[in-house]
């Protein structure tokens, strides 16, 4: 029930925060619209916020069910908050009209993610020598 | 739901920075025009920055990144 209540709150917020976007943006201080995308993006997130970690309480108590390691189940949790706060970040300077910076930033966070994958390719990899030999 | 009301905030924040820069023009203070929009852009910014420190805290504890 709080979930059905909440779609509806983020619709709205999203409408107002959008149409005043838009309004701003074509005053004498446009970068007050693009906080003001900022503010809303963050708000939505917030609202979703509570649901989203009972998921992933819920995807954590199957992965101990069915005894996967929970270290690469704890890395693929971080590679997806790596990768969502990243695409947050680089969907703002892209709004702002700044692609280059958008994609830098993307760059960051995949070599970052690489860094986070690194032990499980290795771990793959061993396994396929260790199959071959 | 008080955080909403940052959006609203924003919103009278250009508007009376428009208003006032508009006055400040046509007054002819061509200097302290521009100030004011410097001076509205970093209260806007002052105002969104804990904003985002909550959402850096929020998926840094959903996602357990250290």
């Amino acid at each position: 029930m709080a979930s059905f209540a909440s779609i509806f709150t983020i619709i709205g917020l999203a409408i107002v925060a959008s149409m005043l976007a838009v309004f701003l943006s074509e005053g004498r201080l446009p970068v007050i619209g693009l906080l003001v995308t900022i503010a809303a993006g963050i708000l939505i997130f917030l609202q979703i916020l509570p649901q989203l970690s009972q998921v992933l309480q819920l995807f954590n108590s199957l992965a101990d069910k069915v005894n996967i390691n929970t270290y690469y189940f704890g890395t693929i949790l971080k590679i997806i908050g790596i990768a969502y706060i990243a695409e947050f970040g680089a969907q703002v300077c892209r709004d702002a009209g700044q692609g280059a910076i958008a994609l830098k930033v993307e760059f960051a966070a995949k070599v970052g993610i690489i860094l986070l994958a690194m032990p499980i390719m290795a771990a793959i990899i061993q396994s396929v020598l260790r199959l071959l030999s | 739901m008080q955080d909403t009301q940052i959006i609203f905030f924003l919103t009278a924040l250009a508007i009376a920075v428009t208003v006032l820069h508009t006055f400040l023009k046509q007054a002819g203070r061509d200097e302290y025009a521009y100030l004011t929009l410097v001076v509205g852009l970093a209260i806007g910014l002052l105002k969104v920055l804990p904003v985002i420190q909550q959402l850096f805290d929020g998926v840094q504890s959903v996602f357990k990144l250290y």
